[in-house]
């Protein structure tokens, strides 16, 4: 669950932009003048292009929302391009918005209170980004989240490489008379990284018991084996080679194995990718509702099939072929005198 | 080229619990033809078992050696005595029966490996099954079968794959007069030309009942001796 929670970062966060810059102030962030700022992020070389957003939080009757004014100049396509463009008094709702009583209209309160139509809603794959985001016409935004003409929330700016982004910081600080704060496209995708990898951590405290049945079952077939080691001793006096025992091994644990190991895949697969299933990520990460849909990464997805064959599948058949390698190097004698 | 199962000057030595070795068989030699019922008698623990897993390809000699044909078996690898083993069909001094198996099941055992068509396979358990008498039993799970007919279906698996060697350790130990006259009558009936029969007994039936014995051997101390 948590490679694809980055994987789905991932793939949402590679269309932000290179370099956010936010204009700080005492009370925490203050708009910022749209066309100067513009003009002096671009005096900075290695940019390549420099705009601005207006964007903010505003309540709905379901709790805080993002707001976030849009039109045809912004570059949201990975989260836009399947809804039409909102027009003054029109709202896309992200996945997670509750609505209010009536369902085709939505009621923000900020600066000032707004009821907007709501026209579409963004697509559930964009829920880890926008589970609580609303997409208004760049005037509502500003007349909601109080923001002047001419200012906007913050900047965004597109260097040549991604690389770029770090070494152009020190330069595009100083290109600006006030403070700000400068956040690039890397930093973003870490943060999700890393509060993935807190997650892990705690989800792995919860796997130790798991670790700890797989170890038990191991010992248990190993114990199992052993006693029927005199079958093989057995079966190699009456004409089975090694290899037919190998192979009769072999059988009987894929037999119980593979349904085992292919009914956990699926089982994880539906809980991690298909909607619905609410209980892992309250049990997890303390999410109230249904967590958004997740991108599968196909070599992600093949790490994990290896670490699960590595961790369980693995021993399990090592423990079920044991007494086969046994009669390998063994006279049958030595199985049936066990 | 007639089978013939050579012991060339065969010792088995085993380690004891004190770290001593102990000289199981000595300087055993015998030769089995094939037509041949062998017989070999000797007091409890003198080494009877021991003798019949070497011939069975059980077990390897501490020195000398076994040959079949003229070949070393008893030297060669893993791969290939298991694969000579299938000449072999030996019935154990205890039944060693699979448990969770039925009669049937347990009989074809045998057959498994070897790439017999499922018809066949059936024919011949069915065909041992009958020559035993316990066909009747043949959905019968092993576990309630007395001690007399689980030795039968230990037979019958011996003999399911027609084995050019049938070793048999005690075969006539559980039953009672009819079925131990049966079970030599049916030995002796098993005696080819092509086949090696080697039967270790101290049962004094075996010479009562029937005409199996052919080479007569006694065992005493590890050491071996042909009586006629």
């Amino acid at each position: 669950m948590s490679q694809a929670l980055s994987t789905t970062a991932g793939h949402l966060l590679k269309d932000s932009p290179s370099v956010v810059v936010r204009r700080v102030s005492p009370l925490g962030w203050s708009a910022l003048p749209a066309e100067e700022s513009i003009r002096l992020a671009k005096s900075v070389p290695g940019v390549l292009h420099a705009g601005i957003r207006i964007w903010g939080t505003a309540n709905s009757p379901g709790g805080p929302v993002t707001v976030f004014g849009i039109d045809g100049s912004h570059r949201f396509s990975g989260l836009t391009k399947s809804v039409p463009l909102p027009k003054r008094g029109e709202a896309v709702l992200g996945a997670g918005i509750a609505t209010g009583e009536d369902p085709d209209f939505l009621k923000l309160t900020g600066h000032n209170a707004l009821i907007f139509r709501i026209i579409d809603t963004l697509k559930a794959k964009t829920s880890m980004v926008a589970h609580d985001m609303v997409l208004v016409h760049p005037d509502d935004a500003r007349q909601l989240l109080g923001i002047a003409e001419g200012y906007a929330s913050d900047l965004i700016v597109e260097v040549f490489h991604e690389t770029e982004a770090e070494a152009i910081l020190p330069d595009l600080s100083r290109a600006f008379p006030w403070p700000v704060r400068m956040t690039t496209r890397n930093e973003a995708a870490g943060i999700y990284t890393s509060a993935s990898a807190r997650r892990s951590g705690i989800v792995y405290i919860t796997i130790i018991p798991g670790i700890l049945a797989l170890a038990l079952i191991v010992v248990g077939v190993v114990k199992g084996q052993m006693v029927q080691s005199c079958n093989v001793g057995l079966f190699k006096a009456l004409g089975w080679t090694t290899t037919n025992i190998f192979q009769m091994q072999l059988l009987k644990a894929l037999v119980i194995g593979m349904p085992a190991v292919t009914a956990g895949m699926v089982v994880s697969y539906g809980l991690v990718f298909r909607s619905g299933s609410s209980w892992p990520g309250y049990l997890f990460f303390g999410w109230n509702d249904n967590p958004p849909p997740l991108f599968l990464n196909a070599s992600g997805a093949f790490l994990v099939l290896i670490e699960v064959a590595v961790l369980v599948f693995l021993p399990y058949l090592a423990a079920a072929l044991w007494p086969a390698l046994q009669a390998a190097v063994s006279d049958p004698q030595d199985f049936l005198e066990s | 080229m007639s089978l013939s199962l050579v012991c060339q000057n065969v010792s088995l030595l085993r380690r004891c619990a004190d770290g001593s070795e102990r000289a199981i068989l000595r300087h055993v030699d015998a030769t089995l033809n094939a037509g041949e019922g062998a017989m070999i008698s000797g007091k409890t623990g003198a080494g009877k078992t021991t003798l019949l897993h070497l011939f069975a390809g059980l077990l390897r000699p501490s020195q000398g050696q076994i040959t079949a044909n003229g070949q070393p078996v008893s030297r060669w690898n893993t791969v290939h005595r298991d694969l000579w083993r299938r000449q072999v069909g030996i019935v154990f001094q205890h039944p060693h029966l699979i448990n969770d198996f039925t009669v049937f099941e347990n009989v074809i055992l045998p057959m498994i490996p070897r790439g017999t068509s499922l018809r066949q396979l059936r024919k011949l358990a069915w065909d041992a099954l009958d020559t035993l008498g316990i066909s009747h039993l043949a959905k019968q799970n092993v576990l309630s079968l007395s001690g007399g007919e689980q030795q039968r279906v230990s037979i019958a698996r011996a003999i399911v794959s027609r084995p050019a060697i049938l070793i048999a350790d005690e075969p006539t130990a559980h039953q009672d007069d009819e079925g131990a006259a049966l079970i030599i009558e049916k030995f002796a009936g098993w005696k080819l030309p092509h086949t090696i029969m080697i039967v270790a007994a101290h049962d004094p039936r075996w010479s009562q009942y029937g005409k199996f014995t052919d080479k007569h051997f006694h065992i005493e101390n590890g050491r071996l001796r042909e009586l006629r």
